[in-house]
């Protein structure tokens, strides 16, 4: 019963996460998919930029709205049924369809004796696990904002250490809000793989950037930090940060990014700052 | 004058604004940043993200609510937007929709939260009310659903609206 309590009203969402996580490959395919369906709708001159909002904003209008309003602004794309899953009226929502389910797979009718609180039990924890799993993509989001106001709060800084804030910044609010599809996901494991990398280039010369296939989104920041000419001190206090960051994250089994071999990256890899 | 501290705020197409101190500390982020600088001279703060337009238009809302601060808008709002606040929010809402976004995107990347709530109320009561169709062309948002996926959406829409 459980199984399908807390599958069947929640994998249309699950679906577009599940499948970015598995391979490189595929989460490649998809975001040149997307930059293409954006770049035909810039040609068609249409606004946009509500859609490239983090789900956040969305939750927040979303909050703002009666039951009977927000449940239409919900069918409005994949973004607006995640948001407002978050609010008030999307969880109790969540609890009525889930037991709308349920019935109708077992047929409950009044007469039968329903054990209720094992049956409440299950449903309350399939709705608190959804809850809590797409909370933790709200969670990576979070903390990439605080690495960079921590990054800037650096005094003197020089003007090539504001240009790598400004490309770090540029990177997750510029070039990922393309990505439309999954956005979310999107910016969290682009800031992942960037500081993993980021890492890795500048403590053991690894270049990771040969094993990617063309069109890969994350080439870019890495190198272009790598052409500012930092001093060692500025990359000490990115990479501090960045560690600091990734050991957050890394509370998170989610959290992992898994190269083609399917072994972590950073496994054995543990960044360490004198 | 020498008093009033300033500060200044350099937008992403590099125009720099001077606000005073206590004005700009209706920012979060400024704040936040604010606390651990030198205090002797005028402090330049980049904000990369935001343009300058919008970043006018924060200044200017941080001018006029940081002596008065805006009420609380309730949750869920009744009715429309206009009737909950004051005439100078009216005025200053007056204002096409693509900075309206806009603006939401400065006043969440420099945690205004009275102007995240105004700036976000307004699309609520923008989109109140319309179909999921007309939401979708007002803001040139594609739907990303499948058939399938839409009519098992209509489904459950459906037992919430009879529940």
């Amino acid at each position: 019963m459980s199984e399908s309590d807390s599958s069947c009203s929640s994998d249309s969402d699950d679906y577009s996460y599940e499948q970015e996580k598995t391979t490189k490959r595929k989460y490649v395919f998809k975001h040149e998919y997307s930059y293409y369906k954006k770049s035909k709708k810039e040609y068609l001159g249409m606004q946009t930029l509500l859609g490239s909002q983090p789900d956040e904003i969305i939750e927040q209008i979303l909050n703002f709205m009666n039951y009977k309003s927000s449940i239409q602004a919900s069918s409005v794309s994949q973004q607006f049924r995640r948001a407002w899953k978050q609010t008030p009226h999307g969880i109790v929502y969540t609890m009525v369809i889930q037991l709308n389910y349920s019935f109708k797979k077992h047929s409950y009718s009044l007469d039968d004796k329903v054990d209720c609180r094992k049956f409440t039990k299950e449903i309350v924890l399939g709705v608190m696990d959804q809850y809590k799993r797409e909370k933790k993509n709200l969670f990576h989001l979070r903390k990439a904002d605080r690495l960079i106001s921590e990054l800037r709060k650096t005094k003197k800084q020089s003007e090539n250490f504001s240009n790598a804030i400004s490309k770090i910044t540029g990177f997750d609010y510029e070039r990922t809000s393309k990505m439309d599809y999954g956005t979310l996901v999107c910016k969290a494991a682009g800031f992942e793989i960037e500081f993993g990398e980021l890492g890795m280039v500048r403590f053991w010369g690894w270049d990771p950037y040969s094993k990617y296939e063309e069109g890969s989104s994350y080439h870019g920041i890495s190198a272009e930090l790598k052409g500012l000419e930092l001093t060692n001190e500025e990359w000490d206090i990115i990479i501090g940060q960045a560690s600091d960051y990734i050991d957050s994250c890394q509370e998170f089994e989610d959290f992992d990014y898994y190269d083609d071999m399917g072994k972590s990256v950073f496994t054995g890899h543990e960044l360490e700052i004198p | 004058m020498s008093e009033t501290k300033q500060v200044e705020l350099t937008s992403k197409d590099k125009v720099s604004f001077k606000v005073d101190r206590d004005v700009i500390l209706m920012s979060g982020l400024v704040k936040d940043m604010l606390e651990e600088g030198d205090e002797d001279e005028t402090p330049i703060i980049p904000i990369p993200n935001v343009d300058s337009k919008p970043l006018q238009k924060v200044i200017e809302y941080c001018q006029y609510h940081h002596k008065e601060p805006a009420q609380e808008i309730e949750k869920p709002l009744k009715g429309k937007i206009e009737d909950v606040i004051c005439d100078w929010d009216k005025k200053f809402l007056e204002i096409d929709q693509s900075l309206l976004i806009e603006l939401i995107m400065a006043a969440n990347y420099l945690n205004i939260k009275d102007l995240l709530d105004l700036t976000c109320a307004k699309v609520a009561s923008m989109i109140k009310g319309k179909s999921p169709e007309q939401i979708r062309e007002m803001f040139g948002i594609e739907n990303d659903f499948t058939p399938e996926e839409e009519a098992k959406i209509r489904e459950e829409n459906k037992w919430c609206e009879e529940a």
